[in-house]
Parts: C-alpha cells; structure tokens; sequence
C-alpha cells in the first residue's frame, strides 16, 4: 500500500536535510576560527596583515594628498580644516572648573 | 585561481544525506518488525521504509556523480563501480561502493520477493546491517567533515539509535497475533 503522506514528508525532509548539510558543509562552523586562533603563525600573520593594511591605509592618504592641487591641498591642510571646522562645545563641568 | 567548489560541496553534504537516508531506512525496517510504536500501520511504515531507501540511493548516485564531476579526489568511474579501484583512500572508499552496491541489490530485491522466495529475501535483508556498518566505515574513514563536531555527533546518533533498535528487536517479546474468540 503505498503511503502518500509518509513519502511527502520523507521527500521533503531529505531535500531538506541536503539543503542544510550543503549549508553547514559550506560554512564549516567551529572550525575555521578555532583553528586560527591554536595555529600561532596564523595569528602572527593576521597580525602582520593586519598592520600592513594600517600602514598602506596611511600611504594612501599621503599620495592622494600629493596628487591633489595645490588649492585643493591647502584647502585639506590640517591646520585649514582645523580653522573651518566648528569648535567642539565644552563640557559643562569642566568648563566650571577652568572659570 | 581556486576551483568552483560547488561540486566538492554538494557531493559531501549528499554523502551526509545518503547516510542519514540509510540509516532511517533502517530504522524504519527495524520498527517495522519489532513495533513499539502500536499506533503506526504496518503497510505505511513498509512503504515508507521502501521510499527511504530509494531517496538514499537518489543521494549516493548524487554523490557518485559530483565527485566525478569535482576534480578534489580525481575519481574515475572505473572507482565508482569496482570496490578498491580508487587512488583515493583505497579501503574506506572501496567500502563505500561496497555497501551502495549492496544497497542497490538489497532494493531490487522487494521487486523479486516472489520469485527469489521470502526466505531468501530475508536472509539477504540481513546484508542490511553490513551496508550500515560499511557505510558508517566509509564515512568515518573517507568523510572530509569527520573530524568536526557536528558530523561526528551525527555518526554517533546514527550508531546508538541503530544499536538501541536492533537490541529492542531482539529482546522484545516477539510479535503475537491476536486470537480470535470462538462465538
């Protein structure tokens, strides 16, 4: 006798089941950060990466300052954006302290 | 470049599927003959334990054919048919053509009941309990995710319900048909 609703739920739990072992497969959980964090070359790598993009963050910013003209550069001066830029207001208690 | 993984994806989460399949299957074969559960009909269950060993052989023939298509393993189909013949962790993988070629017999067998006769087809419904402990072999040995917590935990249920429902088989009471009263 063949069982209609036996086999409907049995095909949608095994396409279902696929589904999310495709999903966990695919993102390997626990696994990848556990890892990382024991393997000690990682993370001295994850470091030095780390620092390398800081510094290639900083160099950047240095040549788009260069390539800029010079107008547009005095414009971007620290010390321009300093003067145009609105004092930040000063804290309350503070400021009853300095007076 | 790295290579589109999709192929080596799919064939390990089919490989899970398939094995999960398999192991209801049997479990469902395994209620069906001992019943604890009285409310379950007998024919449902039968079919039901059929069509679960079917989508299992869906998810194998799925794993076969992705890790032909993936080049991670580099299986030829010579490997996919002969027990042994692949480069690729020889035993365990020979194992688990072993016990899908097995699976495949043990299925076409309902078709052949009457002819092969069912004592016959019994005894080679035993081979059931050899396909589970090759393919639980297979993928312990060849599983790339063996190792992580999730597939583990996912070999060992499998296990111990399969343990847990051979043993109610065999230490339960068997099966007694209710007489009929005289009128």
């Amino acid at each position: 006798m063949t069982s209609h609703h036996g086999r409907l739920y049995a095909l949608a739990a095994s396409i279902l089941l696929f589904f999310v072992a495709w999903a966990v497969v695919a993102a390997h959980p626990w696994a990848a950060p556990e890892a990382a964090a024991r393997d000690p070359r990682l993370v001295a790598l994850a470091q030095r990466e780390q620092r390398l993009r800081n510094e290639a963050g900083l160099v950047q910013r240095v040549v788009v300052h260069r390539s800029q003209p010079p107008d547009a550069r005095r414009r971007n001066r620290p010390s321009s954006r300093r003067c145009s830029r609105p004092r930040p207001q000063r804290h309350p208690r503070a400021a009853a302290s300095a007076s | 470049m790295r290579a589109d993984p999709t192929f080596w994806l799919i064939a390990r989460a089919s490989g899970l599927t398939a094995y999960v399949l398999l192991t209801a299957s049997v479990l469902a074969g395994l209620v069906l003959k001992s019943r604890p559960f009285r409310g379950l009909r007998p024919a449902a269950v039968a079919d039901t334990h059929r069509f679960l060993a079917l989508l299992g052989l869906g998810a194998i023939a799925l794993h076969g054919a992705t890790l032909l298509l993936d080049g991670t393993v580099h299986l030829t189909p010579v490997a996919l048919i002969a027990p042994g013949a692949s480069p690729y962790r020889r035993l365990p993988v020979g194992l688990g053509v072993l016990a899908a070629e097995l699976m495949v017999l043990v299925y076409v067998s309902f078709a052949l009941r009457r002819a092969i006769g069912t004592r016959n087809w019994r005894r080679l419904h035993w081979a059931t309990y050899a396909i589970f402990a090759a393919a639980t072999a297979h993928g312990l040995a060849a599983g790339t995710d063996t190792p992580q917590p999730w597939a583990f935990a996912i070999y060992l249920g499998a296990i111990g319900s399969v343990a847990a429902a051979a043993a109610w088989r065999s230490f339960a009471p068997p099966l007694t048909q209710p007489r009929r009263t005289a009128r």
